[in-house]
């Protein structure tokens, strides 16, 4: 284990011994750790090496050493092993929520591009069925008070948690059936992008969910038979509202089409999509709505990033970099070993605007630059960074990611001091507030929300760290 | 902020114009964008008028 940490390690304090003595101090957690882990092993080496040359009245002794000494040695590198694991948890904690926040911004462009779409005012005058909105005050932002609900069966007095559930669960099988067909029509009307359909939920899986959403209510989920449609765009999706009225409309129970208004908030994570509700054979249905471009962004796991959000919290802070505060110097180099490690096999100059993976490796351990005072190591990433999202198709030069890069690559441009470089950067910032602004203007949109976000976000002058950090939740053992 | 002794005297004389016109400008593009959703549903969704009608003729029909 200590073997493998090495060479990285040696790489990065070589190139410290030829950057100077302060950038060297600047290091100095890491080269002690790693110091420290390398001499252990040489002592070990030359300890054994003196006792095995010793005369045969030593050779008792130095068995009897050398069995302290090897478990010594074991328990070093036990310790090592386990500090490691837990670096590398950390790491990949760390650089999922990247991943989470950077996905959550794809999700805010992708819907302020939607906004502009011209059907878009007439979809977000209209109102759900059933829709209470979204309530700020409860965890997960749904309701409590529920409108639609199982039907309460006088049997279910008698049953445990456990087998309501797997009742419920039971009847979801016999409506599956006919919720396929209801889908299949209406794809085969609208020509839909994608359609899937269950799994039914798992009884255990509805318990929990019961419990961390509606106080223990299983009557509530109302998911338990559900499936997803996946439409091009709004006009698409109107058409769908107006199909599903005409063909079944007394079995529609729920409309919940708060989430893609613009006065209300996304959910956890930034995703925003139409849950249609019906009623079919005494059993309450689920019918997913996604919207083709919000749906592309993580497709089917999008699912899983909404998860992650509402477990970590991470819509409490728009900056991925604010997860390493409060970490010690020492962690913070360790971790920045580990995205060596993991970004050694594609160096900097042979990334390609493709290579979203390593990008992101890259982004995450700019984030550690920088609250480590690495600054131009930071500037060199960042400016790579940016000259790869400027080349890629998909974002170009005045993407909102693109310009979170010249973000903080002007604050590490400051921080060395290169000020007329680190004004050109904030420029750039500045520019795309105000293109927004305009864009906002001639569009008339409703998107002030975003706008609101988009300042705090993006211009640096206004930034401040959240103030409710705390809530960002870390597992167990991890950094 | 007001900008204009006129302005003053609009306040006093119509303290919720402002929110009145906002509320029309609103309610004049949503008549804008049901427009549009109208020329688009001709265009790409021309089958949701022929299926209205097979619901009218089932109802009719007493099906």
């Amino acid at each position: 284990m200590m073997l493998s940490l090495s060479p990285v390690t040696f790489a990065i304090l070589y190139f410290y011994q030829h950057k100077g003595k302060d950038t060297e101090d600047q290091y100095l957690n890491l080269a002690k750790y790693s110091n420290r882990l390398i001499r252990a092993g040489k002592l070990d080496k030359k300890k054994s090496n003196r006792h095995s040359s010793a005369g045969a009245a030593g050779i008792y002794t130095s068995i009897e050493l050398q069995h302290a000494q090897d478990g010594e040695e074991k328990e070093a590198l036990e310790s090592i092993a386990k500090r490691r694991a837990v670096i590398k948890d950390s790491w990949d904690f760390y650089r999922m929520i990247c991943s989470l926040l950077r996905d959550k911004h794809k999700y805010d462009e992708v819907f302020r591009k939607m906004q502009l779409d011209p059907v878009y005012p007439y979809l977000n005058s209209m109102t759900g069925l059933n829709d209470p909105g979204d309530d700020q005050s409860s965890p997960n932002r749904e309701n409590v008070d529920k409108a639609v609900m199982q039907k309460d069966l006088p049997q279910y007095i008698r049953m445990t948690k456990l087998e309501m559930a797997k009742d419920l669960c039971r009847k979801a099988e016999e409506t599956m059936p006919s919720l396929v067909e209801i889908c299949k029509a209406l794809a085969g009307s609208l020509g839909i992008e994608e359609v899937g359909v269950g799994p039914v939920k798992d009884p255990r899986t509805a318990i929990k969910k019961a419990d961390a959403k509606y106080n223990g209510d299983l009557l509530k989920c109302t998911d338990y038979c559900r499936s997803l449609l996946v439409v091009k765009d709004f006009p698409s999706l109107l058409a769908l509202l107006e199909l599903a009225r005409d063909s079944f409309g007394p079995l529609i129970r729920r409309v919940k089409m708060s989430s893609l208004k613009s006065d209300q908030n996304p959910k956890p994570g930034g995703y925003r999509d139409c849950i249609i509700n019906l009623e079919l054979k005494d059993h309450i249905c689920e019918i997913q709505v996604h919207l083709w471009p919000m749906w592309s962004v993580c497709g089917i796991d999008g699912f899983r990033h909404y998860r992650h959000c509402v477990e970590y919290n991470t819509d409490s802070f728009p900056d991925p970099f604010d997860s390493l505060d409060g970490l010690d110097r020492k962690t913070r180099a360790e971790l920045i070993v580990m995205a060596e490690e993991a970004v050694v096999g594609t160096p900097l100059e042979n990334l390609e605007w493709y290579h979203e993976k390593h990008i992101l490796d890259y982004f995450a351990e700019v984030g550690l630059f920088l609250k480590h005072g690495l600054d131009v190591w930071a500037e060199t990433t960042l400016k790579q960074l940016i000259r790869l999202r400027t080349e890629s198709p998909d974002i170009g030069p005045d993407h909102h990611e693109t310009i979170v890069l010249y973000k903080y690559l002007a604050q590490s441009l400051r921080k060395q001091g290169k000020r007329k470089e680190a004004e050109e950067a904030y420029e750039k910032v500045q520019e795309a507030g105000k293109h927004l602004q305009l864009l906002l203007w001639c569009n008339g949109c409703f998107v002030l929300q975003w706008l609101a976000h988009f300042i705090f976000y993006f211009v640096p002058q206004r930034i401040a760290a959240p103030k409710n950090l705390s809530k960002l939740r870390r597992p167990c053992g991890i950094i | 902020m007001m900008s204009a002794p006129t302005e003053a005297l609009e306040m006093i004389m119509d303290p919720n114009k402002k929110e009145r016109e906002e509320e029309e400008h609103v309610k004049k593009e949503v008549r804008a964008s049901k427009k549009q959703w109208r020329k688009i549903r001709q265009e790409r969704f021309q089958f949701l008028d022929s299926n209205m009608d097979t619901l009218g003729d089932e109802k009719k029909d007493g099906r």
